[in-house]
């Protein structure tokens, strides 16, 4: 179980700072969207770790973010024809791209990722 | 390849899921519903294609679910808070206490003989936690029972 700190005011928490880096990563290599498990699978792949993020983590942190208008979702238009149920698909909004790419320099400089651009 | 212990891990999940989102409003529950049954399935599916066997599989949905039961409670929490009477309740206590217990004989079951003392220790700390919480429990209610109204001096 992952024991998390609170949120200075202001900052990315290190899940979401994470999974927004990872996201755009993701964009850049012209994949726009993504959805939960794959995410999870790209963070895991980053990360070189064996455990994937665990869901109720995951999909709480992916609401938040939504929530600061960093991402946007729609469930997939039509289900897949061999079963598979409909996906929730993700994309990075442009102030979502902006703070990652924040979150990238701050953690590259040492600093506690900022959701918002402030004095350095 | 049997995949039983994958569909009973994946069943538990989804249980859980249902469990958790009842009585919250209708598109909240449906899309956290539909989120972990779609990450179920791409899980499943690509553990499968690269040859996972069953009970890693099974361990590996156990082990996401497990570790993000707090940010369950907490995001069902922040929708509906738990009404103080159900959270009260000395049934309720006891009948969460069997069910984190039976989470915790589960995670031993599926940790154990494999390389994953993690979940066993999780799942003892579980039937642990649950005792502790039963035993506290039913202690309170005893002394609630034996103390009569208006012989209460403190």
């Amino acid at each position: 179980m992952v024991i998390v700190p609170p949120r200075k005011p202001g900052t990315l928490l290190a899940l979401e700072a994470e999974i927004l880096t990872t996201a755009l990563v993701m964009h850049r290599a012209g994949h726009g969207t993504f959805h939960g498990f794959g995410l999870a699978q790209a963070m895991r792949q980053q990360r070189a770790s064996r455990s994937l993020t665990a869901h109720g983590t995951l999909y709480k942190a992916l609401g938040r973010l939504e929530d600061f208008g960093l991402l946007t979702s729609t469930w997939e238009e039509a289900p897949a024809t061999d079963g598979r149920p409909r996906r929730r698909l993700y994309q990075l909004t442009g102030q979502g791209i902006h703070a990652a790419d924040r979150a990238r320099a701050d953690q590259a400089a040492g600093r506690v990722p900022r959701l918002a651009a402030g004095p350095a | 390849m049997t995949r039983r212990r994958t569909e009973r891990a994946a069943g538990l999940v989804s249980r859980w899921v249902r469990w958790y989102t009842r009585h919250l409003p209708v598109p909240i529950a449906e899309r956290r519903i539909g989120e972990i049954n779609a990450d179920l399935y791409d899980h499943i599916a690509h553990e499968q294609a690269r040859g996972t066997s069953d009970r890693r599989i099974a361990l590996s949905l156990l082990s996401r679910m497990l570790r993000g039961l707090p940010a369950d409670a907490s995001w069902r929490g922040r929708i509906r808070p738990w009404r103080k009477d159900i959270v009260k309740s000395f049934a309720a206590i006891l009948a969460a206490a069997l069910a984190v217990a039976a989470v915790g004989v589960l995670a031993i079951l599926y940790g154990e003989g494999d390389d994953a003392p993690g979940l066993v220790l999780i799942g003892i700390l579980l039937i642990v936690g649950a005792f502790a919480i039963g035993v506290r429990t039913a202690h309170r209610r005893g002394q609630g029972v034996g103390r009569r109204p208006g012989t209460d001096r403190s």
